[in-house]
C-alpha cells in the first residue's frame, strides 16, 4: 500500500494563507478529483520594477484549484499552517487490496460495503444484531442469497449492469417457471411430449410451453433471461436442465425460494434495487408482484389437466401458443426501447396495451349477468385497458359484438347490421396474446372449428407438427398437413439453427410498430375496423409481413 | 478443524417407549436429533461416536413424558479463524464466488482474491477467474481452490464463512 501526498504549487517562497477543503478526511476520490482551493502569496519575480525599488519580494495572492493525482482515501488533511511547515497538502493512500489480516486495525478501516450472511465480506467482521438494523442492506443482481451490499455498492453495480445491457443492446425479462414456462405435476402421466424427472425419490412429469425454443433463441439477442421462481433450488434447476441445457440462454441466472427464504411475494429489488426502467417480467400470477408496472401477464400453462371444455382444448395445453404472440410483444418493446432517447419500458408497455384493441367499439350479449355493473365485469375492464371502447347497447359504430350465442336484442340487431358476432375467446385471446387476432375464426358458426395454429407461420407449424403429433381434423389446411410428413426427414437431418433461421425469417409483424402518432393511430383503428367488417373472411387474409410463405 | 468433544443433551421420552429397549430408543433418538445440527458454539456436529451416560429420568408433570439428560463424544466440525481449507466453487460472480465446505458456504470477495486474478465474464458454462500469469489456474464453478478463513458464523441450521484467497499458496488445487 502506498501513499501519495499531494503537494502545493513549486513555487519558491510560497506563502500559503488559506484552505478550503472540497473533500472530508477517509473520503474515498478518483485521480482528477477536486481537492481544494489554494489562497497564496507568490513573490512577484524580482525583476519587477516595484521590487527593484524596494530591494523587497513583492507578493501578490492568487489562488489554485489543486486536483488530485491519484485515487484512493484521503488520510491525512492539513491546514493553511501545517501545509507550510511540511509543503504537503494532503496524503492518499491508494486503493489496492485492502488490508486482510485479521486483527481489529484492518475492521476499523473497513466500511462494511458488503455482507455475507451477516459478515462483512471484505474483513470478516462480524456485525451484531443491532448493527445490522441500522442500515439497510441491498440485493444486486443474481449474486446469492446471503450476498447484500450497502447502497452505494449496490447502485454502482447497478449502473455498471445497465451500462453492459445499453452496450449490448439488451433489456432483462424475468420470467417464471410453473404454468408459465412449463406446467408441472407430482407423479407421472400418459400424456405425450413429457418429460420425467426424479427429485429426491418424487417423480415430476413437467411439459415445456410450446414454441419456448423458439422464444427464447429468437430473444436471446435482444434480452438478458433471467429466471424467478417460488420454487426450491433444486427444483428449478431441474427444470434449467430441461429448459436450457448448453447454459446458453440462462447461464447462472436464476433465483429461487432458497434465495430469499420468509418472502412471499416477488421483487424487482432483489435484482435492481433502484431502477426498473430496462426490465419486464412475464408472469402468470400478479398478485405476488404487488404494483409492479414491468409485467406483462402471461396466461397460465395449463397441460395436466383433463376438465377442459371444447373450447378450451381449442386454445390450451398442446395448443397454447402464447409465447409465440409474446416474442413479438417483447421484440417489438425491445426495439422502441432503444429507439427512444430517454426510454422507460414501463410506458413503452403502457403504450402497446392501449394500442392492442385501439379502434375496436365492442358490445357484450349474454355475457354479463344482469345484477352488475357491466363497466365492472373483467372481460369489459380488459377490453377498455387494452384500447377498446366497449359499448352497453349496439350502435352505428359497433365493430364487434361479443355473444353467447343467445338471441337477444343485441345479437338480433348484430346480425341485422352486418356486425361479426364473436365468441368471447376472440377477445379473451387477443388480450392475452396482445395482439388483434383476426375475427373470421372466432365466429360463433366457426368457432367449433377453431384452430390458431393457422395463424402461425406455416414454418412454425410444421415444426409443431413434429414435435407433437397433431391429431388430424378435417378443417387444417391442406397443405400443411400433407408437406408435414415430407418435412419429416428435411428438418430432423437439418441442424436446428437453420430451422430456427427459417422461423427467424417468418417473423410476423404484431401490434404493428408500437409507438405511433396519434394519426397514425387512427388510421390503423379505421383500416382494422373495415377488416372488421369484412367478416368473415378467409384466413390467408391475415396481415403477415412474409406473404410468400404464408399464402395458403 | 474437526474435534472429538463430550456434549450433553435433555431428551424427552414419551411414555410408550419406556420399556425394556429403552436405552436402544434413546440412543437412536439422539443420533437423530443430534447428527447434522448445528450448535452455535461448538459447530457442526458430524457423528455421535459413542453414548457415555444416560442420566437419571425425569418425568414431566403435565405430559408424562420422561426427560432424559444424555452425554456422549461426537465428531464436530468447527471452522476457525485463519484456518486454510480445501472448499470447492459453487458459483461465480462479478463480485467475488462462492464456495462449499460440507455443511458451510463460503464467500471470496473480489477483492479478497489475488490481484494476478481477473474474471472472464462470458465463459461457458459459467463465468469463471482466471489467473493472467498461468491461464490453466482457473477459479471455476466444480474446481477446488485453497482458502483462508477470515470469519465465521453460524445461523440457525447454517453455516457461512468469509475467506480470502490472496496469499501465496492459496487458489486453485487440483486433487
Amino acid at each position: 500500500m502506498s501513499e501519495i501526498p499531494i503537494k502545493p504549487p513549486q513555487i519558491p517562497n510560497l506563502v500559503i494563507k488559506q484552505i478550503t477543503w472540497h473533500v472530508k478526511l477517509n473520503e474515498f476520490i478518483e485521480e482528477g478529483h477536486d481537492l481544494c482551493t489554494l489562497i497564496c502569496d507568490v513573490p512577484e519575480s524580482s525583476s519587477s520594477l516595484l521590487s527593484q525599488i524596494i530591494h523587497m519580494p513583492v507578493y501578490k495572492t492568487k489562488t489554485f484549484k489543486i486536483k488530485s493525482t491519484a485515487s484512493g482515501s484521503l488520510y491525512v488533511l492539513n491546514s493553511a499552517e501545517e501545509a507550510q511547515q511540511t509543503s504537503i497538502l494532503c496524503k492518499i493512500r491508494q486503493k489496492t487490496l485492502p488490508n486482510f489480516s485479521i486483527g481489529a486495525d484492518s475492521i476499523d478501516k473497513c466500511k462494511h460495503e458488503m455482507e455475507f450472511g451477516g459478515m462483512c465480506a471484505f474483513c470478516g467482521y462480524r456485525s451484531n444484531e443491532n448493527e445490522q438494523a441500522d442500515i439497510e442492506k441491498l440485493h444486486c443482481g443474481v449474486t446469492g442469497r446471503n450476498l447484500k451490499f450497502n447502497e452505494d455498492l449496490a447502485v454502482a453495480l447497478e449502473h455498471k449492469k445497465k451500462q453492459k445491457l445499453l452496450k449490448e443492446k439488451k433489456l432483462l425479462l424475468v420470467l417464471d417457471l410453473d404454468h408459465t414456462l412449463l406446467h408441472t405435476i407430482k407423479g407421472s402421466s400418459a400424456k405425450p411430449n413429457i418429460h420425467q424427472i426424479n427429485i429426491d425419490g418424487i417423480v415430476f412429469s413437467t411439459r415445456l410451453r410450446p414454441h419456448l425454443d423458439f422464444f427464447l433463441e429468437n430473444l436471446k439477442d435482444k434480452y438478458e433471461f433471467f429466471v424467478y421462481t417460488k420454487g426450491s433450488r433444486k427444483y428449478a434447476h431441474q427444470m434449467m436442465k430441461l429448459i436450457d441445457p448448453h447454459k446458453e440462454y440462462f447461464g447462472e441466472r436464476l433465483i429461487s425460494q432458497d434465495d430469499e427464504p420468509g418472502e412471499s411475494g416477488k421483487s424487482l429489488k432483489i435484482l435492481l434495487p433502484k431502477d426498473n426502467t430496462m426490465v419486464l417480467i412475464l408472469d402468470d400470477t400478479h398478485e405476488v408482484w404487488p404494483d409492479s408496472p414491468n409485467l406483462v401477464i402471461a396466461d397460465r400453462f395449463w397441460y395436466f389437466y383433463d376438465e377442459l371444455s371444447d373450447i378450451d382444448k381449442k386454445i390450451m395445453g398442446e395448443n397454447d401458443h402464447l409465447l409465440y404472440f409474446m416474442k413479438d410483444l417483447l421484440a417489438n418493446i425491445h426495439d422502441s426501447f432503444y429507439m427512444q432517447e430517454t426510454a422507460d419500458v414501463k410506458n413503452i408497455l403502457k403504450q402497446i396495451q392501449g394500442n392492442v384493441l385501439l379502434g375496436a367499439k365492442i358490445a357484450f350479449s349474454g355475457m354479463i349477468p344482469i345484477d352488475i355493473q357491466p363497466e365492472m365485469h373483467p372481460l369489459w375492464q380488459a377490453a377498455e385497458r387494452y384500447g377498446a371502447i366497449c359499448q352497453r347497447e349496439v350502435t352505428e359504430e359497433t365493430t364487434h359484438l361479443i355473444s353467447d350465442g343467445s338471441l337477444t336484442k343485441k345479437f338480433k340487431q348484430a346480425k341485422r347490421m352486418n356486425i361479426p358476432v364473436l365468441h368471447r375467446t376472440w377477445l379473451s385471446l387477443s388480450v392475452s396474446y396482445w395482439y388483434w387476432l383476426p375475427e373470421s375464426q372466432f365466429t360463433l358458426e366457426n368457432i367449433n372449428n377453431l384452430d390458431i395454429r393457422s395463424l402461425l407461420p406455416t414454418s412454425l407449424m410444421r415444426q409443431l407438427s413434429i414435435g407433437s403429433p397433431v391429431p388430424s381434423k378435417s378443417h387444417t389446411s391442406g397443405e400443411s398437413e400433407s408437406d408435414s410428413d415430407s418435412d419429416l426427414i428435411d428438418s430432423k437431418s437439418d441442424s436446428s439453427s437453420s430451422s430456427n433461421k427459417n422461423m427467424a425469417d417468418c417473423a410476423r409483424e404484431v401490434n404493428s410498430t408500437s409507438i405511433d402518432s396519434k394519426e397514425n393511430k387512427q388510421e390503423k383503428g379505421a383500416v382494422k375496423r373495415a377488416n372488421a367488417s369484412q367478416i368473415p373472411k378467409p384466413a390467408k387474409k391475415v396481415k403477415f409481413q412474409d406473404n410468400s410463405e404464408l399464402k395458403i | 478443524m474437526f474435534f472429538i468433544l463430550s456434549l450433553k443433551k435433555n431428551l424427552k421420552l414419551t411414555p410408550e417407549y419406556l420399556g425394556k429397549r429403552i436405552n436402544k430408543h434413546l440412543a437412536n433418538l439422539l443420533n437423530s436429533a443430534v447428527e447434522g445440527s448445528f450448535d452455535t458454539k461448538f459447530g457442526y456436529i458430524v457423528k455421535v461416536l459413542k453414548h457415555e451416560k444416560i442420566g437419571e429420568g425425569k418425568v414431566q408433570d403435565s405430559s408424562g413424558d420422561v426427560l432424559f439428560p444424555l452425554l456422549y463424544k461426537a465428531l464436530v466440525f468447527m471452522p476457525y479463524k485463519g484456518e486454510v481449507v480445501d472448499a470447492m466453487v459453487s458459483q461465480v460472480m462479478e463480485v467475488g464466488f462462492t464456495a462449499t465446505l460440507g455443511p458451510m458456504s463460503m464467500f471470496v470477495a473480489a477483492q479478497n482474491i489475488a490481484a494476478d486474478y481477473y474474471l472472464e465474464p462470458e465463459a461457458r458454462p459459467h463465468p469463471r477467474w482466471v489467473n493472467k500469469t498461468d491461464p490453466s489456474k482457473t477459479i471455476q464453478v466444480g474446481g477446488d481452490v485453497r482458502l483462508r478463513i477470515m470469519s465465521v458464523r453460524v445461523n440457525g441450521n447454517e453455516m457461512m464463512g468469509v475467506c480470502e484467497m490472496s496469499e501465496a499458496y492459496l487458489g486453485p488445487i487440483t486433487v
